[in-house]
C-alpha cells in the first residue's frame, strides 16, 4: 500500500509539472506578445524603443525555455507574479478570494449530495415505476439546463416574484454568519442542482447493482428489516463509485463557480478569472488556471487513495 | 483433412471473415436509422435537432425580422407580431433566437468536427501502435484532461482573445483530449478482433488496415462521443459568450443574449431570458438523448463512459 501511495504521489507531482508546461505554452507561445497587445489595448502608441524596454522588464525577450524555468523558479519561491493592473501580488489576491470560492464549492457539493442521495435511493428502490421514470427524466433535464441560465432565471424571476436580488456587498461568515448563509444559499442551490443530476444517475445505477448482490439476499434471509439493509449494507457499497464521481465533479464545480460567482456577485476566484481574462491580465490568469488545475489533480489523488481505503476488495501491492 | 486444406483454408478463412465483417460491422447510415425506430426518444431527438439546424441555417428566410432591427416596441411581451416578445432595444426575440442559434450551432459543430478529426487521429494512433507512442501520448492527454473543457477553452481564449474564430479553436482544443481517450479505448478493443488479425496477416499495409478496417468499427464510438461532446461544446460557447469573452454582443448567440449586461433589463422583460435558454436546453437535451440512444444501438458496453 505504501509503495502505491508513493507512486501515486509521484504521478500527481509529474502531472502538476506537466500542467505548468501546458499553461505556459498556451499563454505565452502565442502569436503577438503581451506588450503589443497591451500597448494596442491602451490605445497608446508606444515607441518601439519603449516597448523593448517593457519587454526587457518583464523578461519577455529571453528565449521561451528560459522564461519557463525562471517562472518555475519564481513559483517555487512563492512568487506567482503580480497583476499587470493593480500590481498586487497574485498570491495575495488568491488568499483573499479563496474562502469565497471554497465556501461556494463546499455548499454546492453538500447540497448536491443532500439532493442526490434521497432521490437516487428512491429511484433505485422503485425501479421503473412512474416515480422512477419521472425522477430520471428530471435528472436528464437538469443535466441539459445550462447552469448560467438557471442562475439568470433564478435572479430574474426571483426579483420579479420575491424581490430577491444578488448581494451587493460580500458578508464574511465571521462578521455576519446569518447574512453570509443567506448570500450563499441561492447560488449554492443553483450549482448544487446542476451537480446533483449526474450524482443521481450514478447513485441509482450503483444501488441497482448492489441490490442484486448476494449478500443483500443473505441479509434479507437473515430477517433484517429494509431500513437496515438499505442503510448499512447497500449504501456503503453503492457509495464507492459515487466517490470516484465526486473526484470528477471537482472540475465541474470549479467551472461552475466561474459562472455562478459572476451572476451572483460573489468576490471569488472565479470572478477574478473572468475579470483577468477580459483585461488580459496574464499573470493572474496563469496563476488561477494553475491553481484550479492543481486542485483538480490533488482531489483526484485523494479520491484514488480513499478508493483503496474504502473498498476492502482492493489491495495495492 | 487438416494438412490438405491448410493452404487453401487460410485464404478462404480470411475471405469468409472479411465477408462477415462487411455485413456486421459497417453499419451503414440507413441501417442505423432503421435501428433507431425502436428508440422513440432517440428518433424524436434526431428530428428536433434536424429541425433546429434547418431553421437556424435558413435564418435569412425563417427569421421574421433582422437581428439588429430595433423597433419602437420596447420590452413587449409575446404577441402576434413578436412571438417571443421584444427586448429592451425593441429587437424581435424570436429572430434573435434563430440567428443566435445559427452562430451557436455553427461554433458547436465546427469545433466538434475538428476536435473529432484531431482527437480520433490521436486516439487511433495511440491505441493501434501502442508501446512508447501510446505511453507518451497518454501522459500528455492526462495533463490536458486535468483541466475541464471550460477551463481549457477559457485559457485559450485568454491567449487568443474573443471572437467566433478564436472560441471555435479554443473549444476544439478542449474537445480533443476527451475524444482521443474514447477513440483509443475503442481502438484497443477493435485491435484484438479476428478480422484485423487477418488483414494484418495477409500483409495489408498499416495505413490501409487503419483506415479501411479499424476506423469503420471505431466509428460507433466516435458518433456517440461526438453527440455528447457537441452538447458540451454548445454550452461552452454559450458560457463564454455569457461571460462576455465569447462572441461579441453585436452578433447574437444564445449565450450572449443572456449576458449579464442585459440582466437588469431582463427583470422588466423576463421573456428575454426565457427563450434563448429554452432553445439551449432543448438542443443539449436532444443531443444527450440521441447520444444515449446511439450508444444503446451501437455499443451497449459503452454505458458509463462519457
Amino acid at each position: 500500500m505504501q509503495r502505491y501511495i508513493i507512486r501515486r504521489l509521484g504521478y500527481s507531482f509529474v502531472s502538476i509539472l506537466g500542467l505548468t508546461l501546458l499553461v505556459f505554452i498556451l499563454l505565452r507561445a502565442v502569436p503577438g506578445d503581451v506588450v503589443t497587445i497591451l500597448a494596442g489595448a491602451e490605445g497608446a502608441a508606444l515607441s518601439d524603443a519603449r516597448m523593448e524596454e517593457v519587454r526587457e522588464e518583464f523578461g519577455l525577450n529571453r528565449p521561451l525555455p528560459v522564461q519557463y524555468v525562471t517562472w518555475l523558479g519564481d513559483m517555487a519561491q512563492g512568487d506567482f507574479g503580480a497583476s499587470l493592473f493593480t500590481g498586487r501580488p497574485v498570491l495575495d489576491s488568491f488568499w483573499s478570494r479563496l474562502p469565497v470560492t471554497a465556501q461556494l464549492g463546499v455548499f454546492s457539493l453538500a447540497i448536491s449530495v443532500l439532493i442526490a442521495v434521497p432521490i437516487g435511493t428512491i429511484s433505485a428502490l422503485k425501479q421503473d415505476s412512474a416515480t422512477d421514470q419521472s425522477l430520471r427524466f428530471a435528472s436528464v433535464l437538469a443535466l441539459a439546463i445550462p447552469n448560467f441560465w438557471l442562475g439568470t432565471m433564478v435572479v430574474v424571476f426571483g426579483s420579479l416574484w420575491f424581490g430577491y436580488s444578488p448581494p451587493i456587498r460580500y458578508l464574511s461568515p465571521f462578521e455576519d454568519p446569518l447574512g453570509n448563509l443567506k448570500q450563499f444559499l441561492v447560488p449554492g442551490l443553483v450549482l448544487g442542482t446542476a451537480l446533483s443530476a449526474s450524482l443521481v444517475r450514478m447513485l441509482r445505477s450503483s444501488m441497482l447493482e448492489v441490490m442484486r448482490d448476494d449478500y443483500i439476499r443473505t441479509a434479507r434471509a437473515k430477517g433484517l428489516g429494509s431500513y437496515d439493509i438499505v442503510v448499512h449494507h447497500m449504501m456503503k457499497n453503492a457509495l464507492i463509485p459515487v466517490i470516484t464521481l465526486f473526484g470528477l465533479q471537482v472540475g465541474t464545480v470549479i467551472s461552475g463557480t466561474v459562472i455562478i460567482e459572476s451572476i451572483f456577485n460573489l468576490p471569488g476566484m472565479g470572478r477574478m478569472l473572468v475579470g483577468a481574462i477580459t483585461q488580459r491580465d496574464y499573470p493572474v490568469v496563469q496563476g488561477l488556471i494553475l491553481a484550479f488545475g492543481a486542485a483538480i489533480i490533488l482531489v483526484n489523488l485523494l479520491t484514488d487513495l480513499m478508493y483503496g481505503v474504502l473498498d476492502p476488495r482492493i489491495s495495492y501491492k | 483433412m487438416q494438412g490438405a486444406t491448410q493452404g487453401m483454408g487460410r485464404a478462404t478463412g480470411v475471405a469468409r471473415v472479411a465477408a462477415e465483417k462487411r455485413t456486421l460491422a459497417n453499419t451503414p447510415v440507413l441501417g442505423f436509422l432503421w435501428a433507431l425506430r425502436r428508440k422513440p426518444t432517440g428518433l424524436i431527438s434526431l428530428f428536433v435537432l434536424l429541425a433546429f439546424v434547418v431553421i437556424a441555417a435558413a435564418a435569412p428566410w425563417t427569421a421574421p425580422y433582422a437581428y439588429d432591427q430595433s423597433t419602437d416596441a420596447y420590452a413587449q411581451g409575446p404577441s402576434m407580431a413578436h412571438w417571443f416578445g421584444t427586448d429592451h432595444l425593441g429587437r424581435d426575440v424570436l429572430s434573435r433566437v434563430i440567428w443566435g442559434g445559427r452562430v451557436s450551432l455553427q461554433v458547436g459543430f465546427v469545433s466538434v468536427f475538428f476536435g473529432v478529426i484531431i482527437g480520433a487521429a490521436i486516439g487511433l494512433m495511440s491505441g493501434y501502435f501502442g508501446g512508447k507512442i501510446d505511453m507518451v501520448t497518454q501522459r500528455v492527454v492526462d495533463v490536458f484532461m486535468a483541466l475541464p473543457v471550460f477551463l481549457l477553452a477559457i485559457t485559450v481564449v485568454a491567449a487568443l482573445g474573443a471572437g467566433v474564430m478564436n472560441i471555435t479553436i479554443a473549444i476544439a482544443i478542449g474537445m480533443i483530449p476527451g475524444i482521443s481517450r474514447v477513440v483509443r479505448g475503442s481502438t484497443l478493443s477493435v485491435k484484438e478482433t479476428p478480422y484485423i488479425e487477418a488483414a494484418v496477416s495477409i500483409g495489408s499495409q498499416t495505413g490501409r488496415v487503419l483506415i479501411r478496417h479499424v476506423l469503420p468499427n471505431v466509428m460507433a464510438a466516435i458518433i456517440v462521443v461526438a453527440s455528447i461532446r457537441l452538447g458540451i461544446a454548445i454550452i461552452a460557447e454559450a458560457s463564454l459568450s455569457f461571460l462576455g469573452i465569447g462572441v461579441p454582443p453585436n452578433e447574437p448567440t444564445w449565450g450572449n443574449m443572456l449576458s449579464g449586461a442585459a440582466l437588469s433589463n431582463m427583470t422588466r422583460a423576463p421573456w428575454m431570458a426565457l427563450f434563448p435558454g429554452i432553445a439551449l436546453t432543448m438542443t443539449v437535451l436532444a443531443l444527450n438523448l440521441f447520444g444515449d440512444s446511439a450508444r444503446d444501438i451501437l455499443d451497449p458496453r459503452m454505458r458509463g463512459s462519457k
